[in-house]
């Protein structure tokens, strides 16, 4: 009986063992992820700022003569049809072959705007009376179309309205479209040149491993062709230890890590062997010995496991704003080294180096909050401050790199009366959340922070107007390393600050919510507070 | 950017004849490129339409000084794969190293090899660390497999670091293989180079060896406005590497936007030997950079309406723009095409422009040439050598029109040899990896009018 126990145990031991290794590898792979997110969505950034509404024709011919990113770009009409470009006369390689997947493009472009569309049927009503329903927009726009509906069976339905990617295939496979509609209806498109979005992938992947000698990683596309690799090089690439999708557009493209098999398995069961024979040589000690053994140890490889997990998560949210110091700091030693160094940009280098050098000690004082888990309300220091303050104080903090993002910060503050309560906590989950604003919603160019104060309760709002987050996600952001994998539609995520600041507002005796909104993300802090103490100061403002 | 204030424009009207006049506003303060454009057939039949070919021709000045050439930006992405073992790696290395000692101290230089995997060896740098560099090269040792698109993303990567318009920015790659592990096809390359041509960086690709992919070497470097070489022998491989850095180092122009209008009646056909954008009756050419006293010359085939005999008619607005490497100006030329008829022959024969009759005849043979390799590799062997026997007898009678008119073009006398050559050969499929890559290689070269060949010595 304890020998069974006993192999059960190095059984377990193993599979923690690889448990283990699987979760520090996934960690290091999804942030790998996020820098692949990274570029992608400055592309589409980039790429939506060069969308105007007037002279479309000459300024889409000198995008496509002159942007690396773009292959070709076009305009279609409201009703699907290309305006831009011209069909070529003239075919000049495969100039044909080109066009024709434009106008399979142009047919997926994004649905037309209900104000416009009725406006379209209006005039359609005159010549053709055509049967509607208001809930399939694209459906409707096939039924006018007859060119659409032909192309549907051959291409799936792939155009979503609220995607930021289109996706086709061409080529070699997955083409990316950004759109833009304009306010008649009609849509311009720019057709991302392929191989220079890998590329450019490419060059942000890493080239040698620091990390590990005897593992290596793989870039898969969809039909799990490598696109790059790099590690170790005499691996045999048959079986992932880890593996994650990548985002929008390109969830079905994979990072796989591999490592050579005597890393995990064959290893640890030598090393526990020893251990399971020394079991098995005792074994006229009592039954319930052995269970209580059992018991005991899997509670603690379970923790352990967790640990790792957590260890592994954390550690690649410090690697982050690390890896930014150190490449910031070769560039200003770079920089240095030049004849006549340019003084603006290096102290623009090391603005960078002290904000991450912020951000770091902000996570490392996190990290070590969380893992102090169940601090109780009596670590709060009370102390009498004015809400407000502490609300500006934070928003001057903010301001640089907010403006640098071109986002607006309006206030409506009317918590300006000194009240008892921790400013530490309360600075550090308005923080929380204004660097998720930051990070996540610059897109909506806006951030809005309100507060009053009502009955001892202290209740603080921040709103963006970013791309929001689902509905379905709302509970689930707030646990710890939750990510939302619908990558551009919403952020994705530190993995530990919103569980670090809902406990924070829990132990002070509120909550941390997020609220329904019209666009973006609305998030209420609510803290409660006590009336200070000694003399009382009344009404301030 | 673009100072508009600095440019400068520089008028070179062309009526009907050959022979363009620079009329600058302020003559001899600076060097300048030198635009000539002129039609095969300035006067054409009455009567009928008909194809003609405008050659739009462009010469780059000497470099003044050698001190004064522009700084480079080089990444060097060294193929270090299994099959480059022993001589080849060795030769390449030197290559490498001599590279390096003709860089100047205010020259940036990277360096990145690769087998499976990548590596930056030496990231973007200032050439003056060159003991370091040459430390990184030495250490090269050659193993795996062929990861070339990636290379040539790191590569293109670290160019981009210090990427402006004082440098003249190069990714140069050597590889002795195929292509795979990444996107291997020669179309996926083609894009990649077309990307990097926007930024202004080029990519010439040094093909080692027998064993290497000449379709997505020739096609990565057409694309990028790069310079293409097939070294049969690595003992030619600092040569070569030398050539190249010869170019590099005598750039005198860049950011051109040549724009051609063809007049409403006028039809584009094609540009032969380069991928031109033709859009309605607006034709703009690639082109990334001249070197000093360069000519680079682009061949327009033009279908013309039938005129009257006398008629003129005006046939296309040239415009070239481009950056000036040594005012650090923004300059333009322009130059106006007309064409006329008769209703005599001999008239028409008289007018002939030599130099553009023979170039577009240069032209035309490179583009049956191709045709000739996609007809073999459809196993179409004869009726390949048909078309190559036919290039070669056109090519024949070329060389006597120029010899007759005391034209001198090298072109036409090699391109007449090695097409011969090939007819002979093509049935031979013992000798059909070579000379595929040797078909490729003249295609390419007459396409670009590239200078050099293997034997590292200049072509013109």
């Amino acid at each position: 009986m304890l020998g069974w126990i006993g192999v059960v145990l190095i059984r377990n031991e193993e599979l923690n063992a690889k448990r283990q290794v699987t979760s520090l590898a996934e960690a290091r792979l999804n942030e790998l992820v996020r820098s692949i997110d990274d570029v992608m969505s400055s592309h589409h950034r980039a790429l939506k700022q060069k969308m105007v509404r007037l002279g479309l024709a000459e300024h889409l011919m000198s995008v496509e003569r002159t942007d690396p990113y773009v292959r070709r770009a076009m305009w279609v009409s409201a009703r699907g049809q290309l305006l831009y470009p011209p069909a070529p006369t003239i075919n000049t390689g495969n100039e044909f072959l080109i066009y024709n997947e434009l106008l399979m493009m142009a047919r997926q472009r994004p649905p037309v705007p209900l104000a416009v569309r009725k406006a379209i049927a209006a005039s359609d009503a005159k010549t053709a009376p055509v049967t509607r329903s208001s809930s399939a927009i694209r459906q409707e726009s096939k039924d006018r179309d007859g060119l659409v509906k032909a192309q549907e069976s051959v291409e799936p339905e792939t155009s979503r309205a609220d995607s930021l990617w289109h996706e086709s295939y061409f080529d070699e496979g997955l083409q990316l479209v950004v759109w833009d509609v304009l306010p008649d209806g009609s849509a311009t498109g720019y057709w991302l040149e392929r191989a220079r979005w890998i590329a450019d992938l490419i060059a942000i992947l890493p080239d040698v491993d620091p990390g590990t000698s005897n593992g290596a990683t793989a870039l898969t596309d969809a039909n799990g062709n490598i696109l790059y690799r790099w590690g170790a090089s005499d691996i045999s690439m048959a079986q992932p230890l880890a593996e994650v999708s990548l985002k929008e557009p390109l969830a079905a493209w994979r990072l796989k890590y591999y490592l050579q098999d005597h890393q995990t398995g064959a290893a640890s069961w030598a090393r526990f062997l020893p251990w399971g024979l020394g079991i098995s040589a005792g074994a006229l000690t009592l039954l319930g010995l052995g269970a209580y053994v059992t018991v005991a140890t899997m509670q603690q490889l379970k923790l352990a496991d967790q640990r790792v997990s957590f260890v592994g998560q954390v550690s690649h949210e410090l690697r982050t704003p690390l890896t930014n110091i150190r490449l910031y700091a070769e560039m200003a030693q770079r920089d240095l080294s030049q004849d006549t160094p340019a003084v603006h940009r290096i102290a623009d280098r090391l603005d960078v180096i002290d904000s991450e050098s912020k951000r770091l000690s902000r996570l490392i004082s996190g990290v070590l909050e969380f893992m102090q888990g169940r601090a109780s309300a009596q670590s709060l220091s009370w102390r009498s401050a004015s809400p407000d303050d502490t609300v500006q104080h934070v928003l001057n903090q903010f301001a640089p790199s907010l403006s640098r993002s071109e986002i607006a910060i309006t206030t409506e503050l009317r918590a300006q009366q000194r009240v008892e309560l921790d400013t530490d906590v309360l600075e550090q989950i308005l923080i929380n959340l204004i660097s998720n604003v930051e990070k996540y919603a610059a897109s909506g160019k806006s951030l809005h922070v309100t507060s009053k104060l009502e009955n001892d309760i202290l209740t603080i709002e921040v709103c963006d107007a970013g791309h929001g987050i689902p509905a379905r996600f709302r509970n689930r952001i707030f646990k710890p390393f939750f990510r939302i994998d619908d990558a551009n539609t919403a952020p994705s995520g530190t993995g530990l600050g919103l569980t670090i600041a809902r406990k924070a507002a829990l132990r002070h005796g509120g909550g941390l919510e997020l609220l329904d909104s019209e666009s973006g993300c609305r998030f209420r802090l609510t803290l409660r507070v006590k009336p200070v103490a000694l003399e009382s100061e009344g009404e301030m403002s | 950017m673009m100072n508009r204030n600095s440019t400068r424009s520089y008028f070179a009207l062309l009526a009907f004849a050959s022979i363009s006049l620079c009329l600058s506003a302020r003559p001899a303060v600076a060097e300048q490129i030198k635009l000539n454009a002129a039609l095969a057939k300035p006067t054409m039949l009455a009567g009928e339409k008909s194809l003609n070919h405008l050659k739009i021709k462009l010469t780059g000045f000497d470099l003044p000084k050698a001190a004064n050439r522009p700084p480079v930006n080089i990444a060097i992405v060294m193929d270090r794969s299994g099959s480059m073992k022993g001589e080849k790696i060795q030769q390449a290395k030197r290559a490498a190293l001599a590279a390096i000692d003709r860089l100047r101290d205010e020259d940036i230089v990277s360096v990145i090899t690769y087998d499976t995997n990548v590596r930056v060896l030496v990231p973007a740098t200032r050439a003056s660390d060159r003991d370091s560099i040459r430390q990184a090269i030495e250490s090269i040792q050659a193993d795996g497999n062929t990861a070339l698109f990636a290379g040539v993303s790191k590569g293109a990567a670290e160019v981009r670091k210090f990427l402006d318009d004082k440098h003249v920015n190069r990714v140069i790659l050597l590889s002795d293989g195929i292509a795979n592990v990444g996107p291997s096809s020669p179309s996926e390359l083609e894009q990649l180079g077309q990307s990097l041509l926007k930024e202004k960086i080029s990519v010439s690709t040094l093909g080692l060896g027998s064993g290497y992919n000449e379709d997505l070497m020739t096609s990565l470097a057409a694309a990028s406005s790069g310079n293409h070489v097939f070294i049969e022998n690595a003992d030619n491989l600092v040569g070569v590497f030398n050539n190249e850095f010869d170019d590099l180092l005598s750039v005198v122009a860049s950011e051109f936007e040549i724009q051609i209008t063809l007049a409403g009646t006028m039809r584009p056909v094609r540009c032969l030997g380069n991928k031109a954008d033709i859009q309605g009756q607006v034709i703009r050419l690639p082109l990334a950079q001249l070197y000093a006293k360069q000519e680079r010359y682009f061949i327009l085939e033009v279908e013309v309406p039938a005129g009257e005999n006398g008629q003129e008619s005006p046939m296309a607005d040239v415009r070239v723009q481009y950056r000036n490497m040594n005012t650090h100006t923004t300059d333009v030329l322009a130059s106006k095409i007309a064409v006329r008829y008769s209703d005599k022959p001999e008239k028409v024969e008289a007018d002939v422009d030599v130099e553009a009759k023979v170039l577009s005849a240069v032209q035309i043979a490179a583009e049956r040439n191709r045709e000739a390799t996609a007809l073999r590799d459809a196993g179409k062997i004869e009726e390949a050598r048909l078309l190559l026997v036919k290039n070669a007898t056109d090519l024949g009678s070329i060389a006597d029109f120029s010899a007759k008119n005391q034209y001198v073009c090298p072109d036409v006398e090699l391109g007449c040899a090695l097409n011969k050559k090939q007819s002979a050969e093509v049935a031979d499929n013992a000798k059909w990896n070579v000379n595929r890559k040797g078909m490729r290689e003249y295609q390419d070269q007459t396409s670009r009018q590239q200078s050099y060949k293997e034997d590292g010595k200049r072509g013109k």
